[in-house]
């Protein structure tokens, strides 16, 4: 008896050593990017200037699966958002002598759920494709991490997930008098829980957050 | 006169046999709620001990846990560590086939959330529970135990509610 009290007062004292307490069960249950709400809209100021706004359009279909069509300034781009995974449709495109060429087209996830400090998540594509005789090589490469759980620059929204986002695209025209042509994008995305991106700013530009209005 | 009773009440207290009955359950479990959306169905295991005061009546502590992992060949691991306190009531203690009772509890919950490499902070809250048992005879001192669990962390902002059923083991000890 003597050994079970002991015991059991380890126990109760282990667990009230170190005891802290954070909202984990509402991160863990909230959606950090609303986008299965045909008509969300979010308005953002672009550099405390212009401003762009971001609305779910409707359900589509693309790479013969289902998804959210979202209009974002004038382009559109395609989301799936499911139970553990968030994927994008990737479509990188090249322009040569005057001409479009597709390179690479297909879903790749974008962020895995639940989001945790300290995650990464590394995708890459190496591709090519020939357009007038000539072959264009083609390599991609998006390196997220989460920073950590902060309140977003301005101040207004708090529990927000913290993501830096590489992205290196390396594109050559296989042909001589063409060198490799790398593009090196580096973004900060704050994502506030029930809302979605809240802030994100790379070096040419700031987006804050001005109005949020779900869908339904 | 007065002293000696307290003296005699005293030794018979520390000479008594107390009976203890150790309970080990495991059992799956199902989130209830926005939290588990991105979660599969847990695991729940559990060891206990629980003084008899009565045959109907125990009373005791313990650790439970549940682990999830990902709806999807993801890596997500979420685990609750709950040390507590339970207490338990059952109908018919003399009954070989057929002995209901109800149990609650309470304590204090460990959450830890990992996936792909990180790790969110740990948060420590309180918690309940409560559940439905049938307790039957197995032979050979033993007792086996199926039942259900409702149990809810009370986070921040937010509760962790889960469903737990569970299938269990004990035996009577006198220390």
């Amino acid at each position: 008896m003597k050994l079970l009290i002991l015991i059991l007062s380890i126990v109760l004292i282990a667990t009230l050593v170190g005891c802290d307490r954070n909202p984990l069960f509402y991160r863990l249950g909230s959606d950090y990017f609303p986008i299965s709400s045909i008509g969300s809209q979010w308005e953002y100021s672009i550099n405390e200037s212009g401003s762009l706004i971001v609305t779910v359009i409707d359900q589509t279909e693309v790479g013969e699966r289902a998804c959210y069509r979202v209009l974002s300034g004038a382009d559109y781009s395609y989301w799936i958002d499911g139970s553990g995974q968030l994927e994008h449709y990737e479509d990188h495109r090249v322009m040569f002598n005057g001409y479009e060429v597709p390179l690479y087209q297909a879903w790749v996830i974008w962020l895995d759920w639940p989001l945790v400090s300290g995650y990464t998540r590394t995708d890459s594509i190496s591709t090519f494709a020939v357009s007038q005789g000539v072959t264009i090589s083609h390599d991609w490469k998006r390196i997220s991490t989460v920073l950590g759980i902060e309140t977003s620059p301005d101040g207004e929204w708090s529990d927000c997930y913290h993501i830096r986002q590489y992205e290196t695209t390396v594109n050559w025209i296989r042909v001589s008098g063409f060198n490799p042509e790398t593009t090196t994008v580096s973004r900060h995305i704050w994502l506030a829980p029930n809302v979605g991106m809240v802030s994100s700013s790379t070096a040419d530009s700031t987006l804050t957050l001005v109005e949020y209005h779900p869908g339904n | 006169m007065k002293y000696a009773m307290i003296l005699t009440f005293a030794a018979m207290i520390a000479c008594a046999a107390i009976d203890i009955e150790l309970v080990a359950t495991g059992g799956p479990s199902f989130p209830t709620g926005q939290w588990g959306n991105s979660l599969s169905t847990g695991v729940d295991v559990g060891l206990f001990a629980s003084w008899v005061i009565t045959p109907s009546l125990k009373v005791g502590g313990g650790i439970n846990g549940s682990v999830f992992g990902s709806t999807d060949q993801g890596s997500v691991t979420f685990t609750l560590l709950k040390p507590g306190i339970n207490i338990g009531y059952y109908i018919r203690p003399w009954g070989n086939v057929f002995n209901p009772g109800i149990e609650c509890g309470f304590g204090i919950c460990r959450s830890s959330l990992s996936n792909n490499n990180g790790a969110d902070p740990v948060s420590w809250d309180p918690f309940w529970r409560v559940g439905m048992r049938w307790d039957f005879s197995m032979g050979a001192g033993f007792r086996g135990r199926v039942g259900a669990n409702y149990s809810s962390v009370l986070g921040e902002m937010e509760t962790g509610d889960s469903f737990i059923l569970l299938f269990g083991i004990s035996r009577e000890v006198t220390l």
